[in-house]
């Protein structure tokens, strides 16, 4: 709360967290007992029993139209009603008419109780359970078919996030960090999970910034930080499992630059002193500094012999992948649809060579080169202002 | 060899849009169209599409209520309790301003909640019933708010009569705004030009608290009616137009309200042969994206629950009645519901009004397109029950609700209030509606939010 709010629009946002729920409520019957659905009917079965009494229940089915999935959960309920109560759809016996809902970091289930016959509402219930903040469920999309330049083995797609990711970072195979308006969250990457290791705030004051940016370089186990709301940039670096400030300076140190890297005051903008990528600002620079993107949209290659404009316009999102290719956001306007581009750099001549479409709008790219693969993470911002986070297993087709 | 592949890259160049957006831009101007300007800008509750659109663009409030229901900063950025929760301070931002330059301080905050008070808004009688010697002030028989204090010129301090979950909840209502003492906002656009009827012409604020707008102006044209309005969307006249399709949020319910002082609906059974009637009203196929369910209240403030069972056969009526239909009533609902009623028996004499009107008019039946003030359930309930003229002790399950701190009992406890509002029949649902408005290409980043209000300060557009 205070400082660094950024405002949502609850119906969008509430759209959005309705993405979770039918695989939350798919993957029921599976989850272990402490899950937020198991819980969840915990807390719904007490409340039948509590007002059925010893009288039979019956429990309506998932109706049309509802989430995918509720029967699972219906199942659930009824796996800890049986041997309770008589479950029973004649005679007299208390109706449960219910639904399952979700909420920002909850899920919520309400539902009438009603006698039969005779269909007197005898009460009506509403229990919730909260989702795990500390573990957000990555889940596994049908990767697209393929391609001719780079092989995706496995994609994922993260729950929902606190807030709007604007940089992300790798510091370790499977550790990486998400930088927002105000403040840093490190995830370990594990299993079906991105777990929450540590959070820590961006230094203040902050500065109000309608459309903000952020850049993150990691270098040795730690994170050069920068946004511009946050008044300095921040040197993070875990400190027994917690994101410790190891440094702070007015500017992000870049390789090259006396003066570093500062962002436009009130912008998305990066200023960069004139060098091999041209003079700023820049919306996009990629931590190598291979390439970036300009503030008109195109896409800039060190190196180019004096002219590093690559003639190709892309998003404000770049990554760095195997020598000759680079991942880049689509230069589409900000909506419910973007598309990572696959862009194939060949004497300093920029192409692109695969488009792989995503859903929301793309604010972040970050690598993590091995050889012939790599691990891709895209920050996808969805319409009510919160993020998820897209993992692509890539492969490099041929040279 | 190297010629070829860069004309090839040019020529790539060539076929993407120039001037590609890839983000939020500053600058730009928007035309709206909407079919009415309220006759003042002074904060005020917000009925209706058209004036909750423009108050929004030049007011600001203390807080906001977040998608989960719960507060969220808006000028204050935070607060802290005392007392064990009966004393509530709130922490305003550093460096507000209004929109005349002056500084926004505490001093102001509390003078905008005293005229809050004083106003007409049933939110303002909620808020007064929960601070200490709130209902005193608001009757005009203490002459100040002994509840209220500004201890510093950037915090002010809350005394409640009792701990509540929501305690100030009322106070993100765009009645309680917050104003300089010469009326100046604080809201992301500053009104340079209002002329009640035809025109409000705005200009980005540059020092809102979340920051400069990323359009220079917009302004607000009244058209004469919808189908002019749509005329001139069309011919690119007007850049967003409220009502058409685009940004969208299921964010309105269609709202029958029975007065139950007025025959032939004194009788519970002519209430019910109405509802009975409701169960033919098609909503979703007479308004696409419309949601059919018959709850009072949109799933994004309170879960819909499953439909009771169906309501019995509908007796023939045979009466007079007046039935006043608010204007952001689709043309298509209203004609249905008129019929539906006829097939009743009933004689039905079409009144139409403007929102604010429509909330008032003296008629036995009501059809509005309502939102709340403030998109909380509690809140949103505390209006619908006041609309309804609900019996006591619907009002007494409210206000038990609107005191439980715990999140699941309250949930329950307000779909209890819901469900006997329903059960009254005094308000009938006839689905949940979408806030839109549609948007010309090249322009983004406008939504609706859970007040069904359209909002342009993320708006921005394509150079």
């Amino acid at each position: 709360m205070g400082e660094g709010y950024h405002p949502s629009y609850p119906s969008r946002v509430l759209r959005g967290a309705r993405l979770l729920l039918p695989f939350l409520l798919l993957a029921a019957p599976r989850m272990e007992a402490a899950s937020p659905v198991a819980r969840l009917a915990d807390e719904m079965a007490a409340e039948v029993l509590r007002v059925a009494g010893t009288r039979a229940v019956e429990l309506a089915p998932a109706g049309e139209g509802a989430t995918p999935g509720a029967s699972d959960w219906r199942a659930l309920l009824v796996e800890r009603l049986a041997g309770r109560v008589r479950l029973a759809e004649q005679g007299p016996r208390v109706r449960v008419d219910w639904a399952v809902t979700d909420a920002p970091g909850r899920l919520v289930a309400s539902a009438r109780l009603i006698e039969e016959p005779g269909g007197r509402l005898l009460d009506i219930v509403s229990v919730s359970a909260p989702l795990d903040e500390g573990a957000v469920p990555l889940l596994p999309q049908r990767p697209p078919s393929a391609r001719t330049t780079v092989d995706v083995l496995a994609t994922s797609r993260s729950g929902l996030l606190e807030g709007v990711v604007l940089a992300l970072a790798w510091i370790s195979d499977e550790r990486v960090l998400a930088v927002s308006r105000d403040e840093a969250a490190l995830y370990r990457l594990a299993g079906a999970a991105l777990v929450l290791e540590s959070r820590r705030a961006l230094p203040r004051p902050l500065s109000p910034v309608r459309s903000p940016g952020a850049i993150a370089i990691a270098s040795d186990g730690a994170v050069w930080t920068l946004t511009s709301a946050a008044s300095s940039a921040a040197l993070l670096a875990l400190d027994d499992g917690r994101l410790a400030l190891r440094s702070r300076a007015e500017a992000l140190p870049w390789s090259g630059s006396p003066t570093g890297l500062r962002f436009r005051p009130g912008t998305n903008l990066l200023e960069l002193p004139d060098g091999k990528l041209g003079p700023g600002p820049l919306l996009a620079l990629e931590p190598s500094g291979a390439a970036a993107v300009d503030g008109d949209g195109e896409l800039r290659l060190a190196g180019s012999e004096g002219n590093p404009r690559a003639g190709l316009r892309v998003g404000a999102a770049v990554a760095a992948l195997w020598q000759g290719l680079l991942a880049a956001s689509s230069p589409a306007a900000p909506g419910d649809a973007d598309a990572v581009l696959f862009v194939a750099v060949s004497d300093h001549v920029a192409t692109v060579a695969e488009t792989i479409p995503l859903e929301g709008a793309i604010r972040a790219l970050a690598s993590r080169v091995h050889a012939e693969g790599a691990r891709l993470l895209a920050a996808v911002e969805e319409p009510g202002g919160r993020s998820r986070l897209v993992l692509m297993d890539l492969h490099r087709r041929g040279p | 060899m190297r010629r070829a592949p860069r004309s090839l890259a040019l020529v790539l160049l060539a076929a993407l849009p120039l001037g590609a957006a890839l983000g939020p831009r500053y600058g730009g101007r928007l035309s709206v169209g909407v079919l009415d300007l309220p006759a003042s800008l002074a904060p005020a509750d917000a009925y209706g599409r058209d004036a909750s659109l423009t108050l929004g663009l030049v007011h600001e409030a203390l807080v906001r209520v977040g998608a989960d229901g719960s507060l969220a900063p808006g000028l204050a950025q935070r607060w802290t309790s005392a007392a064990e929760g009966r004393e509530w301070t709130l922490w305003l931002r550093g460096g507000l301003r209004f929109h005349d330059g002056s500084p926004l301080t505490s001093a102001e905050a509390a003078r905008s909640i005293l005229r809050f008070l004083q106003g007409p808004s049933v939110l303002a009688a909620a808020f007064a019933e929960s601070v200490d010697g709130g209902s005193a002030f608001r009757a005009g028989s203490a002459p100040e708010l002994a509840g209220l204090s500004a201890p510093g010129p950037d915090r002010l301090t809350l005394r409640l009569r009792a701990p509540r979950p929501l305690p100030f909840g009322p106070l993100a209502a765009m009645a309680a705004a917050v104003t300089s003492a010469e009326g100046a906002g604080a809201g992301p656009f500053v009104p340079t030009l209002h002329l009640p009827g035809r025109r409000l012409a705005l200009i980005a604020f540059a020092d809102h608290w979340e920051g400069r707008p990323y359009l220079d102006s917009l302004e607000a044209l009244v058209g004469a009616s919808p189908e002019a309005l749509a005329a001139d969307f069309e011919a690119g006249r007007l850049d967003a137009l409220p009502g058409g399709p685009g940004a969208s949020s299921l964010a309105s319910t269609l709202l029958l309200v029975l007065d139950a002082s007025r025959p032939p609906f004194d009788r519970p059974e002519a209430r019910e042969a109405v509802e009975a009637a409701l169960q033919r009203m098609e909503t979703t196929r007479l308004l696409p994206g419309a949601d059919p369910a018959r709850a009072l209240l949109s799933p994004a403030l309170l879960p819909t629950l499953p439909a009771p069972g169906p309501a019995g056969p509908a007796t023939s009526l045979n009466a007079e009645v007046d039935l006043a239909v608010e204007r952001d009533v689709p043309l298509l609902v209203s004609q249905r519901l008129v019929a539906l009623l006829s097939e009743l028996g009933l004689r039905v004499r079409v009144l139409p009004s403007s929102p604010s009107a429509a909330l008032t008019a003296p008629a036995s039946l009501r059809l509005l397109a309502w939102s709340p003030q403030v998109p909380e359930a509690s809140l949103a309930l505390r209006e619908l029950t006041t609309l309804a003229n609900a019996p006591a002790a619907v009002l007494e399950r409210l206000s038990a609700a609107e005191q439980e701190p715990d999140a699941d009992r309250r949930r329950a406890q307000l779909h209890r209030v819901e469900a006997a509002l329903v059960e009254s029949r005094l308000v009938l649902s006839l689905g949940i509606a979408p806030v839109s408005a549609a948007l010309r290409a090249g322009v983004h980043g406008v939504v609706v939010d859970d007040a069904g209000r359209i909002r342009f300060e993320n708006a921005w557009t394509e150079p």
